[in-house]
């Protein structure tokens, strides 16, 4: 019966997975036919449509070539971001990425360890790693006790394992922290009112959420900020009276805090 | 029948009059019939008298009703029994006749008597017209626009059903079906119904239009065929019998005793010849198109940004072969990528003959600059004139602006040189891709730390684990056990041997238990295999002191010569050797 009930699961996952790659398609195909007749705003359209359906590296690939030539720069950089999570090796999009943000008077980021070795997406192969580690070294120390080793190999046998083990768990540690970075990651957008023709336009911090305060700081579209967390571990927001989403957030570097609209900052992971 | 009343209220009136038979000899009898189309209410109205017939003044009244493909008609019959009496020819003209209260003209009808002894050859024209109605009752036509066709050309055709008015066909069981495969022609779908007179009948005509592609070259064979049902009378023949079923009632086949026969009609076979296209004159741009054409070229855009698409749209009107129109190519160039066109027709979709047929390019420009678009290469075959005519569209010039985030990869050559990492020419980024790639429920990359399979999975290593963990804690165990009680057997035999004076049995003890020790001590299994140099090597290696070397081997050696020399060496009486070899067991536990 528990065999059952684990099949129906699986199959159901399967179809779940499979119904919701196929719904995204035709929107998907609609938005190439219509970029490829040159109306690219039913394309981001039918683009968008797809995106509120499933995600796919290409998809976000996509729409974002379509924002950076309709010249919102922000939100192709928050797409670029999106395809880069799914396919992150891919050099296409981290060559049109690169552009972007150049195109865009932003620094070009240095990739330290978080953006390879211990990216978010590294995470499932160091807990493998470590748990196979673990699990080998385990059963050596349980197998070796006995035998004629002598105690110093014995010792150095255990300490090199140990070593892996921890290295191990620092490296899951680290790649969950990712993780929970990229989950409070947010790149700032040009509202749609701005975006018309207003290519200086800038995302102001504020000091207080509500429109009518001064600017902490500002951002430039496309600028990644990481929204702070509340005492509860939740994203710190706020919700005007007229249903404003607020969120506080500081740049990657810190250098930069303040609070700016749902609509400004746009997460990754939305 | 109120149902066919209401609808004969709407349906036009028109009246037939005839003889039936309309020649006669002078000793039979005719019938002449009225017969009002449109309405079953009763006429009013006085038949003329004619010399030389004895006309009934009591006619049968006989309404009937019918539905042809869902077409509902009403018709209403009077005949009158006329007897002639004398030979001639006799007619009655028209008269006038109140059907609803609207005056109506009988047409006239002419009965022709003839002497008795004239029976065989009104037989014989009797039968000979029977053939002629037959043929003409129900027929198929085909119409062709010229008695030939140009291989690939398509022509406009009507297949034609004619049904005379008076044959109760009662359904089309079959569409019109082609045969002659030289030919290919579009979908036979619903028919154009008209009326039509012909031969001084009266048809209704189903009409299906047909657009008629030539295949291949020669003289080919093209007919049509189809089948439709009626219904017959029953009572064939039987002119005697009961007078009961000689009423026009069951003698009618819509409301009579009918039965219903498949009839399957075919048209003329045509021997229609196909022509090939002439190879003189043809032109480069010739792909196929025939018809009686015009084209038309325009862009959307005269000034686009690199990458942005312009349309080009080529349009083909007129009457041709658009079903089989291939599409013309244009080729990309260093300045211009230009992807493959679209397909939209304006007409008919199942005909494709008459219309406007487009073709949509999205021409890329790559560089910037004033670019000319080159013409769509088309031409075609005007079948009416036999000629190839040129008609491919005009060429565009388009002005390409840079635009702010392209970069001409001509112009920065310089720029390329100062920064590395942009060597990676503009014009490959901005790709689009045209498959969507794996789809993704979520974004999150979900660690397996939380998923509850993970920790489930470690259940198996942790069993195995524990398991060879228990196996080797009470394998270790249960040697210990047996060591110990080989240890206090061997403490008896030595107190025994005290007791007893046995002084072999005393030192054999002795080295046994001092083994035994060391054995625990070695993590040795089986002491009693150690040697006294293992034994010295052993209390070395756990630093023993020299005095307690020294002391065992004294012991060993004593053991040793008590066995193998059987003397005995030291003059110490067992007691004390007892509490000696006790001091000394104390010793080697402590080095553990």
């Amino acid at each position: 019966m528990k065999l059952i009930r684990i099949a129906v699961y699986l199959i159901s996952i399967t179809f779940c997975y499979g119904a919701a790659g196929n719904e995204a398609n035709r929107p998907f195909y609609d938005g190439v036919r219509a970029e490829a007749a040159g109306d690219l705003d039913a394309a981001i359209t039918s683009y968008e449509k797809a995106v509120a359906i499933s995600h796919s590296a290409n998809l976000h690939g996509n729409l974002a070539n379509l924002h950076y030539k309709m010249g919102a720069s922000g939100k192709a950089i928050l797409h670029y971001r999106k395809a880069l999570l799914l396919d992150p090796g891919n050099p296409e999009l981290n060559s049109n990425l690169a552009f972007t943000r150049k195109s865009s008077g932003l620094s070009s980021a240095t990739p330290s360890a978080d953006d390879f070795y211990f990216a978010p997406e590294s995470i499932s192969i160091w807990i493998w790693a470590t748990t196979i580690a673990f699990w080998l070294g385990a059963y050596t120390c349980l197998l070796l006790t006995g035998s004629f080793i002598s105690g110093f190999a014995k010792i150095a046998g255990v300490i090199c394992w140990a070593v892996i083990v921890a290295f191990g768990t620092y490296a899951i540690w680290r790649a969950d922290r990712n993780i929970d970075f990229i989950a409070r990651e947010a790149v700032a957008v040009l509202p749609p009112k701005a975006d018309e023709g207003n290519e200086t336009s800038v995302i102001r911090l504020r000091r207080y959420a509500g429109g009518a305060n001064d600017a902490n700081a500002e951002l430039k579209p496309g600028e990644v900020v990481r929204i702070d967390k509340d005492e509860n571990g939740q994203l710190k927001m706020h919700i005007t009276k007229d249903q404003v989403k607020w969120y506080l957030a500081r740049s990657v570097s810190g250098g930069k805090k303040g609070w700016a609209t749902a609509e400004e900052l746009q997460r990754i992971l939305q | 029948m109120l149902c066919f009343s209401a609808f004969g209220q709407h349906q036009d009136i028109r009246i037939e009059a005839n003889f039936s038979p309309s020649a006669i000899t002078l000793s039979r009898q005719t019938t002449y019939k009225v017969t009002i189309h449109g309405s079953q209410q009763s006429p009013a109205g006085s038949l003329p008298a004619i010399a030389g017939l004895r006309i009934s003044g009591n006619p049968r009244v006989f309404r009937s009703a019918s539905f042809l493909n869902g077409v509902p008609s009403v018709r209403l019959e009077l005949s009158f029994a006329v007897k002639p009496e004398r030979p001639g020819n006799f007619t009655i003209p028209s008269w006038n006749l109140s059907v609803q209260g609207t005056p109506r003209s009988v047409p006239p009808a002419t009965l022709r008597v003839l002497p008795p002894n004239q029976e065989d050859l009104l037989r014989e024209q009797a039968r000979k017209k029977q053939e002629s109605d037959l043929r003409q009752a129900l027929f198929l036509e085909v119409n062709l626009p010229r008695k030939y066709l140009f291989e690939g050309e398509t022509a406009l055709t009507s297949v034609d059903l004619y049904i005379w008015e008076r044959l109760p066909i009662t359904r089309l069981v079959q569409l019109p079906q082609k045969s002659g495969d030289a030919f290919s022609q579009s979908e036979i779908n619903r028919p154009i119904e008209k009326r039509a007179s012909r031969n001084g009948k009266n048809y209704t005509v189903y009409s299906w239009p047909v657009a008629l592609t030539a295949a291949m070259e020669g003289i080919h064979e093209l007919f049509y065929k189809m089948t439709v049902r009626v219904r017959l009378q029953n009572n064939r023949g039987s002119t005697s019998g009961n007078p009961f079923l000689q009423d026009p009632f069951f003698r009618d086949p819509f409301f009579g005793f009918g039965r219903e026969e498949a009839m399957s009609v075919t048209s003329e076979k045509l021997q229609l010849l196909v022509k090939s296209l002439p190879m003189e004159g043809r032109p480069q741009a010739f792909r196929g198109a025939i018809g009686t054409i015009s084209t038309n070229s325009a862009t959307d855009a005269e000034r686009v940004t690199v990458g942005d698409p312009v349309r080009v749209t080529f349009t083909v009107s007129g009457k041709g072969n658009f079903g089989v129109m291939p599409a013309p190519e244009i080729d990309s160039s260093e300045k211009i990528k230009i992807g493959p066109p679209a397909f939209s027709f304006e007409g008919d979709e199942n005909l494709r003959y008459e219309g406007t047929q487009r073709f949509d390019y999205v021409v890329t420009p790559l560089r910037p600059g004033q670019i000319e678009i080159p013409p769509v290469p088309f031409a075609y075959f005007d079948p009416t004139s036999e000629q190839y005519v040129n008609a491919s569209g005009d060429s565009h010039i388009v002005r390409v602006d840079a635009g702010d985030a392209w970069v001409d990869p001509s112009s920065t050559e310089s720029a390329l040189a100062e920064k590395q990492e942009d060597t990676e020419p503009t014009r490959n980024l901005f790709q689009t891709e045209s498959e969507p790639s794996e789809w993704r429920k979520s974004l999150t990359p979900e660690p397996i730390l939380r998923s509850s399979s993970f920790w489930y999975l470690q259940i198996a290593p942790l069993f195995c684990f524990c398991w060879i963990l228990g196996w080797r804690i009470r394998r270790s165990n249960s040697s210990r056990d047996t060591s110990a009680k080989r240890f206090a057997s061997l403490r008896n035999e030595i107190k025994r041997a005290t007791k007893s004076n046995d002084t072999l049995g005393f030192f054999r003890a002795s080295r046994g238990a001092i083994r035994e020790k060391i054995g625990v001590l070695a993590g040795q299994e089986k002491p009693e295999i150690l040697d006294r140099d293992e034994v010295i090597f052993i209390l070395k290696e756990r630093k023993a002191s020299n005095e307690l070397i020294s002391e065992i081997n004294e012991v060993l050696e004593t053991a040793d010569a008590h066995e193998f020399a059987g003397e005995a060496i030291s003059n110490l009486p067992l007691v004390d050797w007892q509490i000696r070899i006790k001091h000394l067991l104390k010793n080697i536990r402590a080095l553990g």
